[in-house]
Parts: C-alpha cells; structure tokens; sequence
C-alpha cells in the first residue's frame, strides 16, 4: 500500500466515465447555449407538417427530430427542454445537499433538543409521500419556476442530512473530530476543513442518487400537468404530452426519454468515480 | 514543587439507560479522585479496562466537567468545554490517543495536521510554521519527506510520532498520553516510550500516562496511581509501588507482570468476576475477589490513608500488609 502505490502511475480514467463525462458536458453545453442552439422556436407551428417522423425515418432535413402534433421541431423543444430540467435538477439536488447536510451537522453538533427537532423532520419528510406534499404546495402557491426549483430542493435532503448526522457524531464521538476539538478547533474548523471533506464523497454519491430522482420527479409532476407549465417545456412535459402519440408518433416521447436515461446514468457513473477519486485511500 | 495540574476530589457520573423505558443507573466512571501532576514529571494511572482511567485522563484535560470536585491548572480551575477560553486553554495541554490512525484526519497530509494547532492558535508566521514543522519531526524522528504522505501511508509507530509531533507543537505544558503505545509492535513501543522520555527531560512536560502494561508505566513514571472501579486504591512512588504494593488489587497486578528469572513475588491469579461499575459492591469494592477480604471489608469502605513511606492505600489493612512487605 505504500510505497508502490505512490510512484504507480495514476490510474486512467475508465472508458464508461470518460463517455459519461462527455455526455454531461454535452447537455452542460447544450443547457447554456440553448437559445442558440434551436432552430426554431419552441411555439413555432409548422401545421402542413405535423407528425413529421426524424431523418432517416421518413422525414426530412428540415426537421432532424421530426415534429410533434402541432408541428413544432421535437430537436428545438428538445434543446430547450434539456435547459429548463437541467436547471430544476442541478438547482434541486445542490439546494437538497446544502439543505441536508447543514441540518444534519446542525443536529451533530447541539445534540438535544435541536436533534430531536431535526429527527423530526427527517421522519415526517421520510413518511410523508412527495408527491403529495409538491402537489399540495403547487396547488396553494401556483407554479412558478423558482417556486418548482426551491420545492424540488426539499426533495431528498433528508438523506443527506441522516448521512451528515451520523457521520458526523461518529467522528465527533472518537476519532479525527474529537482530536482536532481537543487541539484547540472552533467548530466552524472542525466541520468545514475536517468533516466535510472527509464525508463529501458519501454525500456526492448521495447526490448522484438523487439527481436522477429529481429529473424523475420533475417528469411525472410535469406528466400530471403540475410541473412545468406549456408554453415551457421540460423533458418532463415532453414525455407526458407525447405519450397520447405513443403508437403514431413514438419519437416525440422517445427522444426526451432516451435525454433523461443517458443523462441519469452518465450522473451515476461519474458520481462513483468521483467517490473512489476523492478518497485518498483508494488510488 | 507547586503542583501543574491537581484534580481534587473529583467524580464523574454516567447514566446507563436500561430497557426501553428504565430510568438510568448512575454509573460512577470516577469516584473522589485526587491527583497532582508537577512539572517535568509523570504520572502512571494503571487499573483494568473500565476502572475509569481514560475518564480521569479526560476529566484532567477538561475535556469532561467533574460532576464534583474541582480540576485546577496553574491554580486555575478550567474553563467550560467549547468556550473560546477553554478552546484557548488546549494549547497548554494535549492529548495522545491510543489509535492513531483515527485521531488524524485521513485526507490531510501529515504536514498539515502537524501544523494545525499552530494555525488554530494563530502562531507564527508561515516561515516560522515551516521551519517549526521540521524541527517537530526530527524530535519525533520522523524523516522530513514523511511531511507530505498521507496517515494510512505511514506505519503504526510513525504514525503515533506524527501524532505526538502534532500535540507538542504548541509546546504544551500537560501531555496526557492514553494508552499511547498498545496498539504498537513491542519494539516500537520501547522506543515511543523512551522518546517520550528524553522529550520530557528537554522540555519539562508534566504526563500523565494511562495504561494498563505495567511494564511500560513502571519504565516511565515517576509516580503511580492504581485504579480499580473508579477509586484509587494505591497511589505513590513509582519505584515503591511496582517494587512493593500493598493493596492486594495492585499486588495481583504487580504480581502479573512477567519477569525474567525467579519471581520475586508470588504470583497472585485473581478470581471472580471484573467487576461491573454499575452495580458496586458494598464496602470495599475489590472484596468479592480479594483474598485477604474480612468480615469488615464487606460492609465497611476503605478511605484512601497515607501509610508511614509517604504512599496512600485504600485497604483496611493496609498497616499489616506493609509491615508484612517489609
């Protein structure tokens, strides 16, 4: 393990992770420069060509994708719809570990009441169906997208924040926290330079786990016509909007659905490669 | 020599919570203890696993509050855990733990945490840090290029030098050392324990040194507390204690000790069972397995009484026993 180990050359990254990565930096990009990229807009109805099958399919040039009902350009709404999903997703998933993970250190570090208080909401959030609570909440304060990203974000926080907790009064009882307490530390130290670090790749995997649990989450409250409204689309409300054309026109439903796989696995691959990177015990 | 540290009568109750809805049971992990600690010396505390000595150690650092008693240092009392004061007060003394792969952090390298306690107490400048770094690992003799490996790449005994380099970087002037060397290889536990010794002489650290191995106390310490159940039993001059205790616990833990060529003492096997600290026997609390146990060791609790050589025995007949050991 020593002295071997250090002089190996570093390990390559695996062929599957270097996909994945291209994959994410691919929507990143995709995500960013949507506006630009469209070659129509997401309204504009080409009605002679409704229900145009993609190239290669019967189709034509001047529709990639094809087109759905109302003849609109599936790539278009496609371009976009990647732009507002992943911001919902990125925006969920960063809000749910931030949330978490503070809450759960907050839980660590006061004991008691505080705890209690923090157990609390873990279980009622834990017991309690999301669906019910978004939907609940969407119908009292209406839709917006801010409202739908801060709503998402409550999704999932529990996990990171039973992770947060546990690790981190594990560490606070014996060991590496108990030794920098007793060095003199603030707990400001003790949890940001010690605790964090050393727990940030259990709460990556976590976060890798949930991301594709919110763009899921987002597809079927999109599908139940909570989430995203028309006329903004989301890959969501792309799938739930083409699933009446599922026999005539699959690919207006095929081509978000396929988004939403590749991007949730690529998700998945990296964040565990990423976990067995960050340790530095595992090179 | 006016005393660094002195813990006075100090007691330290747990609650054990039995069952589901059981009020808990106090536990008296440490029981009325005193002790001092000057200058430039050692204190051994020895006793079995649970007789309370990790508890005393913490209780001396004021990592815990007594729940009664007072634990003074410099003639101070401590300040509570987690105030800034008390947070300021870790710099004049320090803990070494007896697994040193968990009291390090895992993802810093040995440099970084090395330094830490002089980045927490804002010491020096990073000049001054960097030259204090080297400095720190040669008296632990720790080579220099070691500075920048991770714990898990060092071995164990390198790794408890990394350690204590990182506790005496603040130039502290209480070491409390808990069970620095048993998770060591024998060999290495000699030469922790000697460098410990030499760091002592040159710096005039007052320790306190919990273990359970004899040996290494008896090699180390100036003075000897022996603990059992959360009281000391026996407490004096290291060399009179190992050479000739008088509670007949610290007789059967002398007599444990191996030794080259013919025993001196005849060896003591203890029998009945370790004792639970939540249910203590009454009286003296070593009777059930003391084999020199009278009628009035059952009802009646020893006090802690200083014998004619200076050395205090909690044991009604500690008189008789010490004439006998004469």
């Amino acid at each position: 393990m020593s002295a071997t180990t250090m002089t190996a050359p570093r390990q390559r990254i695996p062929v599957l992770v270097l996909i994945a990565m291209a994959w994410i930096a691919t929507i990143l990009m995709v995500a960013l420069f949507a506006e630009m990229l469209r070659p129509y807009g997401i309204t504009a109805m080409d009605l002679r060509a409704r229900l145009t099958p993609p190239v290669g399919f019967g189709g034509t040039i001047r529709h990639l994708l094809g087109t759905d009902e109302l003849g609109r350009d599936v790539l278009s709404r496609l371009i976009v719809s990647v732009r507002i999903s992943v911001l919902i997703a990125f925006g969920a998933t960063a809000i749910a570990a931030l949330f978490g993970t503070t809450l759960g250190f907050l839980a660590a570090h006061f004991r008691g009441l505080v705890e209690q208080g923090v157990l609390m909401l873990i279980d009622f959030q834990a017991s309690m169906p999301f669906l019910i609570v978004a939907l609940s909440v969407l119908a009292f304060f209406g839709n917006s997208l801010p409202l739908f990203i801060a709503l998402m974000g409550l999704y999932g926080w529990e996990r990171h924040a039973r992770i947060a907790r546990g690790l981190a009064i594990a560490a606070n009882a014996q060991g590496y926290a108990a030794a920098v307490r007793q060095l003199g530390a603030t707990p400001g130290r003790i949890y940001l330079r010690h605790l964090l670090p050393n727990i940030a790749s259990t709460l990556i995997v976590a976060a890798t786990l949930s991301f594709p649990e919110v763009v899921l989450l987002e597809s079927g409250l999109s599908f139940l016509g909570l989430g995203v409204q028309p006329p903004m689309t989301s890959l969501g409300n792309m799938v739930g909007y083409g699933r009446e054309y599922l026999t005539r026109a699959p690919w207006i439903l095929l081509a978000p659905s396929s988004i939403i796989v590749m991007t949730t696995l690529s998700v998945s691959l990296v964040g565990d490669w990423l976990r067995d990177r960050l340790d530095p015990t595992l090179t | 020599m006016t005393p660094l540290l002195e813990m006075q009568g100090v007691s330290r109750v747990y609650r054990a919570r039995r069952g589901l809805f059981g009020t808990g049971t106090p536990v008296r992990a440490v029981d009325h203890v005193s002790l001092q600690v000057a200058p430039g010396r050692t204190l051994g505390i020895v006793g079995e696993s649970g007789c309370g000595k990790s508890t005393a150690g913490r209780l001396a650092l004021g990592l815990e509050r007594p729940d009664s008693g007072a634990v003074q240092f410099r003639g101070a009392p401590m300040a509570a855990p987690g105030t800034a004061a008390w947070r300021a007060e870790r710099a004049q003394m320090q803990l070494v733990f007896q697994d040193p792969l968990g009291a390090m952090d895992r993802r810093l390298t040995i440099a970084q945490q090395v330094l830490e306690p002089l980045e927490i107490h804002g010491i020096g400048t990073a000049a001054e840090r960097r030259e204090r770094l080297a400095t720190l690992l040669r008296d632990v003799g720790l080579r220099a290029d070691l500075a920048e490996r991770h714990p898990h790449q060092l071995s164990g005994g390198q790794r408890q030098r990394a350690v204590l380099a990182r506790a005496l970087a603040t130039d502290p002037a209480l070491l409390v050392c808990d069970e620095p060397v048993s998770a060591l290889d024998v060999s290495i536990q000699a030469q922790i324990v000697n460098m410990l010794t030499d760091l002592q002489a040159a710096r005039g650290i007052a320790m306190i040194f919990i273990s359970h191995d004899l040996a290494v106390v008896r090699l180390i310490s100036h003075e000897v507390a022996v603990m059992y159940l959360g009281r000391i039993v026996e407490q004096g001059e290291a060399e009179a204690v190992f050479a000739a205790p008088i509670h007949p616990y610290a007789r059967a833990l002398v007599s444990a000790v191996p030794v080259s060529g013919p025993r001196r003492l005849e060896r003591i096997v203890l029998s009945g069972d370790p004792p639970n600290p939540a249910q203590r026997p009454p009286g003296c609390a070593f009777h059930p397995r003391c084999a020199l146990a009278l009628a009035r060791c059952r009802t009646e609790d020893p006090d802690l009484v200083t014998q004619s050589d200076g050395r205090m025995v909690a044991c009604h007949r500690a008189g008789e026993l010490a004439r006998a050991a004469a």
